[in-house]
């Protein structure tokens, strides 16, 4: 019912626009007729006033104006032809009335409160319409006031059969109007409810489904298009989600089964001391991955979830570089790596330093596990007027074009087959780019195959910070 | 029984192999979907245990394409992702069964155990060449009514021609499924072991079923 309800509402409110036009029309044209027909009555009285007139002044020359009762007979009433009424006022009393014309009302009229084509009235005299005119008229030298009236009944009859007809014709009107209306909106909403079936066939099982566009770009294209767009972002939106979670679930529930299986397999049998220290040894690496995984996700779902959630206090940028630099350059020694760092003695900025030292690391880490013994690692920090760059440059393998849009993806592993060896799951740089985010900044790889990589981080500093140059 | 294990994580993969080991099982271990997939090709191994993301060639991968060479060895396809997607493709490329990473170590030796009996026509628990019977699960095996005390690796040489009674088994073929690809056996330590599970399973019962083959190797059948 209430997916119809629009339907019928655009249905009734069509008919009673119709409707409404159809009663103004009708009224319109009665009105007009009305108006019409009091306007050639009223002509005609006009010229029957007039010709009444003329046969007046003749009595009276003859006469005399003091002789107008008695001359008045004299006067051919019938020059005003059939079923016309007058009466002749002086402005005080009524000189004379045809039969009839008493029931007009008694007031004589002043000829100084009328116009000069006189004053038209419908009065109804016994239950019958009469149209009577009012004019002023000069006879002799008396200015008189004459009434002259004709009925109008046979015009009214007219009339009232057209508004008979127009009330008659509505009902008709009516269902027309519904039955059009409902038709109508009906025609019209047929895409809409297209749209809805098709939009609610595309479920969440098959998202790439697409409404289809009728090319005639109008209204309901656009509506389609805009829907489309949307499905788009849900599919995208969904597939990361679906992918997100079979790799995590992947990553977790492997060193798990390391874990159980090795519990499991040294339990069958009584064990050498050895061999339990070893299989324990094997089960607290595995705890300590997992956990290290664990903690990871947390970060990144919790930074999905909030969007912000460093604790930003006045820290120095070179500091925490200096400190993570210690220690990635004791990991490039063990990788047989020497270590170049160039850094600023201070740069004073907005940061959580836990999280930036670890940003670093992530880069570092990364440099020494992909460059091969003897290669070089750099560490380059450059401070602008708002900015502070810091690069990381090592001369290991590279990253080829095809991976190197993919590096900042979560649980992307750049050649599949090297890196959990290597200890890695594919989180770090999705870490590394979260934090630069978080604080303002943004990173960037360049990197050319077999020549080496340069990740280059820009993070917002507080002061201009050229006093420390 | 011999098992081919394709699995890259290292841990993993050596966990499986000793746990197989130790269950009495010959242990293959390929780091990668194209190395499995050859082992998997030449040798006739009795069940391979696969994981599903493995490097170069997929575990989907190479379950369909030992399908579509004929190959119908048992294949249990191991996954660390529980999607309905990874089963079914799994399943449908020819895997027999599935396990969800991680495992009941236990579950996996009783459904590898399943699936070389329904290898076995008809699905019989145990082996059978005349009245020789070897049960896997068990590890007993009696000729007629007395129970023969064998060692572990009469205990797979037995169970390898065993499983190919009526085959003739080449002593290359026997290293590989007995002491596993890795080990450097030479061929007069087969006819050394075969002497003695001959004493065993032959010397006070006939007809004699460990035959030998003239310059290849040795046959089990109960027939002269």
């Amino acid at each position: 019912m209430n997916r119809r309800s629009i339907r019928v509402r655009l249905a009734a409110w069509q008919a009673l626009v119709l409707m409404a036009t159809f009663a103004i029309a009708g009224g319109g044209v009665w009105l007009a007729m009305r108006d019409s027909i009091h306007e050639s009555v009223d002509e005609d009285l006009r010229a029957r006033l007039s010709l009444l007139e003329r046969e007046l002044t003749k009595a009276m020359d003859a006469a005399g104006a003091e002789h107008v009762e008695r001359r008045i007979d004299l006067v051919n009433l019938q020059a005003t032809g059939p079923g016309t009424r007058f009466r002749i006022s002086d402005g005080t009393r009524w000189i004379y009335q045809s039969p009839g014309a008493e029931k007009w009302g008694d007031e004589p009229i002043a000829s100084s409160s009328l116009q000069r084509r006189g004053r038209a009235r419908t009065l109804v005299v016994g239950g019958r319409p009469v149209r009577v005119l009012a004019a002023t008229a000069s006879v002799a030298d008396a200015i008189w006031v004459i009434q002259i009236g004709l009925p109008i009944g046979e015009f009214y009859e007219a009339l009232a059969g057209v508004a008979w007809t127009v009330v008659l014709a509505s009902p008709l009107v009516l269902l027309v109007a519904s039955v059009g209306g409902y038709w109508m909106s009906k025609r019209t909403l047929e895409p809409v409810a297209r749209i809805t079936r098709t939009a609610r066939a595309i479920s969440a099982e098959k998202l790439a489904a697409r409404l289809p566009l009728r090319g005639a770009d109008d209204e309901l294209d656009r509506l389609s298009e805009t829907l489309n767009e949307m499905f788009a972002r849900l599919d995208a939106a969904f597939r990361r989600v679906t992918q997100f979670t079979a790799d995590a679930s992947h990553e977790l529930r492997t060193p798990v089964a390391i874990i159980r299986t090795t519990a499991e397999v040294t339990r069958r049998r009584p064990r050498t001391e050895a061999e339990y220290t070893d299989a324990l040894d094997r089960i607290l690496a595995e705890s300590e991955r997992t956990s290290r995984l664990i903690d990871d996700l947390l970060m990144l779902a919790r930074s999905d979830a909030e969007g912000e959630e460093f604790a930003l206090e006045p820290m120095d940028l070179a500091q925490s570089l200096r400190e993570a630099c210690e220690e990635g350059c004791v990991l490039a020694d063990a990788a047989g790596l020497s270590c170049e760092v160039n850094l600023k003695p201070a740069c004073p900025a907005l940061g959580d330093p836990q999280a930036l030292r670890r940003l670093f690391l992530i880069l570092l880490d990364n440099a020494a596990k992909y460059t091969a013994p003897g290669g070089t690692l750099r560490v380059r920090m450059d401070v602008g007027r708002t900015d502070a760059i810091i690069e990381v440059q090592d001369t290991g393998m590279g990253i080829g074009p095809e991976d190197l849009p993919h590096v900042f993806e979560r649980f992307y592993r750049v050649g599949k087959d090297r890196s959990r060896a290597r200890g890695g799951v594919g989180l770090g740089l999705s870490i590394a780019q979260r934090i630069t985010a978080g604080h303002g900044g943004d990173i960037s790889v360049h990197s050319e195959p077999g020549a080496g990589s340069t990740f280059r981080v820009r993070l917002p500093i507080v002061a201009p910070a050229s006093s420390t140059d | 029984m011999w098992v081919l294990v394709i699995e890259d994580e290292p841990s993993m993969g050596e966990l499986l192999r000793r746990g197989l080991e130790e269950e009495n099982h010959t242990v293959t271990l390929a780091r990668d979907g194209l190395e499995g997939l050859q082992v998997a090709e030449t040798c006739n191994v009795d069940a391979i245990v696969l994981d599903v993301m493995v490097p170069e060639l997929n575990g989907i991968e190479v379950a369909r394409r030992l399908r579509s060479a004929g190959r119908q060895t048992p294949i249990l396809m191991l996954t660390a992702r529980d999607a309905a997607a990874d089963i079914v493709s799994g399943l449908d490329a020819g895997a027999d069964d599935y396990l969800t990473k991680p495992f009941s170590f236990r579950v996996l030796l009783a459904r590898l155990r399943a699936l070389s009996r329904r290898a076995a026509r008809p699905a019989v628990r145990s082996l059978h060449v005349a009245n020789l019977v070897l049960d896997p699960a068990t590890h007993e095996v009696t000729r007629g009514r007395s129970v023969l005390d064998l060692t572990i690796t009469e205990f797979r040489l037995l169970e390898f021609l065993m499983r190919r009674a009526g085959r003739a088994c080449s002593r290359a073929a026997i290293i590989d499924g007995v002491w596993g690809l890795e080990q450097d056996v030479k061929g007069n330590t087969v006819d050394a072991f075969i002497r003695l599970l001959r004493a065993k399973v032959d010397g006070a019962h006939r007809p004699s079923l460990i035959q030998t083959v003239r310059g290849y190797g040795y046959i089990l059948r109960d027939e002269p």
